[in-house]
C-alpha cells in the first residue's frame, strides 16, 4: 500500500520541480505562439480547396447559412466560413486586417467606406437584396397595434434601434414621415436587441426588419409599415482586395451563386429583389 | 519583522514568463492610448451624452458597491460562520454569476424580474411596474454580476479572521453586530478594500447582463460601457476617449484604494 503512494509522491516531485515547470511553461509559451500566430494562415490549411471567408451581416444569418451550404454542395473545393456580426462591427474589424474574402452588409455606407480605402475592392460590388422595416409586436397582439402612429401611445413601451444604427435612422425616417413622434424606452445597439426586447415581453413593440419579423414568427406577430413611408436597405456584398488569384475567383463564384441561385433562397427569408 | 534580510534568487525562466503576462496585458491597453485622439478629447468628454453616460455609471456602480457590501458581507459572514444544509451547494450558487456570460445573467433576471418573469409579472401585474429600462434596472444587473466577487473575497477574509478577537470582544460584553463592525471588519481592512475594489470595478465595467436587461436607455441604463459599445458602432471618436476615460478612473480608485490598503497593511492590519 504504501510503495505505490511513494512511488506516486516521488513522480508528483519530479513534475513539480522547478526545472520541469520552467521547461512546461516555455514548452507551453511556443505552442501558444504557434496556436495564436498560427491561427492567421490557418485559412490555407486545407491541402486540396480552398477557405473563403464570407462576413456578413447578422440579419443575414439563416439565408447565408443555407447558402452557404447549398454553395459548397455545388463547389466542393471550397469551404465557405461564415462569420456573422453587426454590419459596423464587421466593417472596423475588416479594415483592422480581419481575414475576410467576402463581405455582405445591410447598408451601403460600410460598403462604399471600405472601397474608398480601397479595402475592398470597388468593381466587385453589387446590390443583391433589399430589407424594410417592420413593426414587431408580442404573439397575437395584445396592444392592437395597427399602425405607426399606435407606436406613440403610452400604453405602448416602444423599443427602437440606435440612430446610427441602418435600422434606427430608417425607422426615425419612417416616424418623421408618419409625422408621430415616439418616447423609446430603449434605443438599442442592434437589431437583434429590439427583437429580443419584444420576444421577451418587455416591450410592447419595436421596429425591425421585415426579415427578423418572419424569422421569429413563432414567438412575435408583425404589422406592415406601408411603403410610402417605409425605406428599404440595399444590401451590398463585394470581395475583399487583397486575396489570392484563387480566393478571388472562388469568391466570384460565391457573389454569382447570391445573386442566382441564392436568390430564392433570400426571397424565402423575406428579403426584396434589389 | 526580518522580511527582505536576503534578496529572494529568481526561479530560472521566472522573469521571461513574467515579461509574456505582462506584456499581453500592457499592450493592448497602450495601444488605446496611443490612439485617443486628443485633439478633440475634451470636445468629446464634454459632450451630453458622454457626461451623461458618465455620471450614470459613477452613480449605479456606487449604489451596487453599497448595496453588495450592506447585502453580500451578511452573507459572506453566514458562509463563513454558520452551518446549514447544502452550504456548499449554496456556496457554489452564490459566486456562479462570476462564471457565468453576462448575456446569460441577463436572460436570468429577465426570467426573473422582467415583466413576464418570477417576481416581475407580480409588479407588472399588481402594481404596474416594470424594472427593465430603469436606473434599477442597470443596478440590478451590476448587483448581480458584481456581489459574488465581494462574498468571495468576504467569507475567505471571516474563516481567516483571528476568532480570539471576536471573542475577546464578546468576553467584553460587545453585541454581535458591534463585534462584527468594530471588531471583525476593523481586523479584516485589506481584504475589505480589495472586496469592494473588486465589486466596484466588475460594476463599472458591466455591459453584457446590462443591455440584455436593462436595454440601452440614455440617462437611465446606458453606462459607460454601453456608450462606449454604441460609438463604436457608430464609428467615432467617442469609444477610444471613452475606453480611455473609464482606464483612467479605474486606474485611480485601484491606485487609491491599494494605497490605503497597503497602508492598512503596514500598520499591522491583518
Amino acid at each position: 500500500m504504501a510503495r505505490p503512494a511513494l512511488r506516486l509522491l516521488k513522480s508528483i516531485r519530479l513534475f513539480t520541480s522547478s526545472r520541469f515547470i520552467t521547461v512546461l511553461g516555455i514548452a507551453a509559451l511556443g505552442i501558444a505562439a504557434v496556436g495564436v500566430l498560427g491561427g492567421c494562415s490557418a485559412k490555407n490549411a486545407s491541402p486540396s480547396g480552398i477557405t473563403l471567408d464570407v462576413y456578413a451581416t447578422s440579419s443575414l444569418t439563416q439565408a447565408f447559412t443555407r447558402i452557404a451550404h447549398d454553395f459548397e454542395s455545388l463547389h466542393p473545393e471550397v469551404k465557405v466560413v461564415l462569420n456573422f456580426g453587426g454590419s459596423a462591427t464587421l466593417e472596423k474589424q475588416i479594415s483592422e486586417g480581419a481575414p475576410a474574402d467576402v463581405v455582405a452588409f445591410a447598408d451601403t455606407a460600410n460598403i462604399v467606406r471600405l472601397s474608398e480605402s480601397k479595402v475592398v475592392n470597388s468593381k466587385s460590388v453589387i446590390t443583391f437584396a433589399t430589407n424594410r422595416l417592420a413593426i414587431i409586436v408580442a404573439k397575437g397582439n395584445p396592444k392592437a397595434i395597427k399602425s405607426i402612429s399606435d407606436l406613440a401611445r403610452a400604453d405602448v413601451v416602444l423599443v427602437l434601434c440606435e440612430i446610427a444604427q441602418p435600422c434606427g435612422k430608417n425607422a426615425a425616417t419612417a416616424l418623421e414621415r408618419a409625422k408621430v413622434v415616439v418616447e423609446p424606452a430603449s434605443l438599442e445597439l442592434n437589431v437583434s436587441g429590439v427583437v429580443q426586447k419584444v420576444v421577451s415581453g418587455e416591450a410592447d413593440a419595436g421596429v425591425a426588419y421585415i426579415t427578423d419579423a418572419l424569422a421569429t414568427n413563432s414567438e412575435i406577430d408583425h404589422v406592415e409599415i406601408p411603403s410610402s413611408i417605409n425605406i428599404a436597405n440595399l444590401y451590398p456584398i463585394g470581395i475583399v482586395s487583397k486575396i489570392t488569384r484563387a480566393e478571388n475567383n472562388a469568391a466570384s463564384d460565391f457573389i454569382n451563386f447570391v445573386v442566382g441561385d441564392g436568390a430564392t433562397i433570400l426571397r424565402k427569408f423575406g428579403f426584396g429583389a434589389p | 519583522m526580518t522580511r527582505q534580510q536576503h534578496t529572494l534568487k529568481a526561479p530560472t525562466g521566472i522573469a521571461l514568463l513574467a515579461a509574456v503576462c505582462g506584456v499581453v496585458i500592457f499592450l493592448p491597453l497602450g495601444a488605446v492610448v496611443a490612439r485617443v485622439p486628443w485633439g478633440h478629447f475634451w470636445s468629446t468628454l464634454s459632450s451630453e451624452s458622454s457626461t451623461s453616460a458618465m455620471w450614470l455609471s459613477l452613480r449605479t456602480s456606487f449604489i451596487t458597491t453599497v448595496l453588495a457590501i450592506v447585502t453580500g458581507l451578511p452573507l459572506a459572514w453566514t458562509l463563513a460562520h454558520r452551518e446549514f444544509p447544502l452550504k456548499s451547494i449554496v456556496r457554489a450558487i452564490c459566486v456562479l454569476p462570476m462564471v457565468l456570460p453576462p448575456v446569460v445573467g441577463g436572460v436570468a433576471l429577465l426570467y426573473a424580474f422582467g415583466r413576464r418573469g418570477v417576481v416581475g409579472s407580480i409588479l407588472y401585474d399588481w402594481f404596474n411596474i416594470q424594472i427593465a429600462f430603469t436606473q434599477s434596472a442597470a443596478i440590478l444587473a451590476q448587483y448581480f454580476v458584481a456581489v459574488p466577487f465581494f462574498i468571495v473575497v468576504m467569507e475567505s477574509a471571516f474563516e481567516q479572521a483571528d476568532i480570539r478577537l471576536t471573542g475577546a470582544a464578546r468576553t467584553l460584553g460587545a453585541r454581535p453586530w458591534r463585534t462584527l463592525l468594530h471588531v471583525s471588519l476593523p481586523s479584516m481592512k485589506p481584504a475589505l478594500i480589495a472586496a469592494i475594489a473588486l465589486t466596484w470595478a466588475r460594476a463599472l465595467g458591466e455591459f453584457g447582463a446590462t443591455i440584455t436587461f436593462a436595454g440601452n436607455s440614455p440617462g437611465r441604463t446606458q453606462t459607460l460601457p454601453l456608450a462606449i459599445y454604441g460609438s463604436l458602432e457608430n464609428r467615432d471618436d467617442g469609444a477610444l476617449t471613452l475606453s480611455f476615460v473609464m482606464m483612467a478612473i479605474s486606474f485611480s480608485v485601484l491606485i487609491l484604494l491599494r494605497q490605503r490598503w497597503l497602508g492598512a497593511l503596514r500598520r499591522g492590519g491583518v
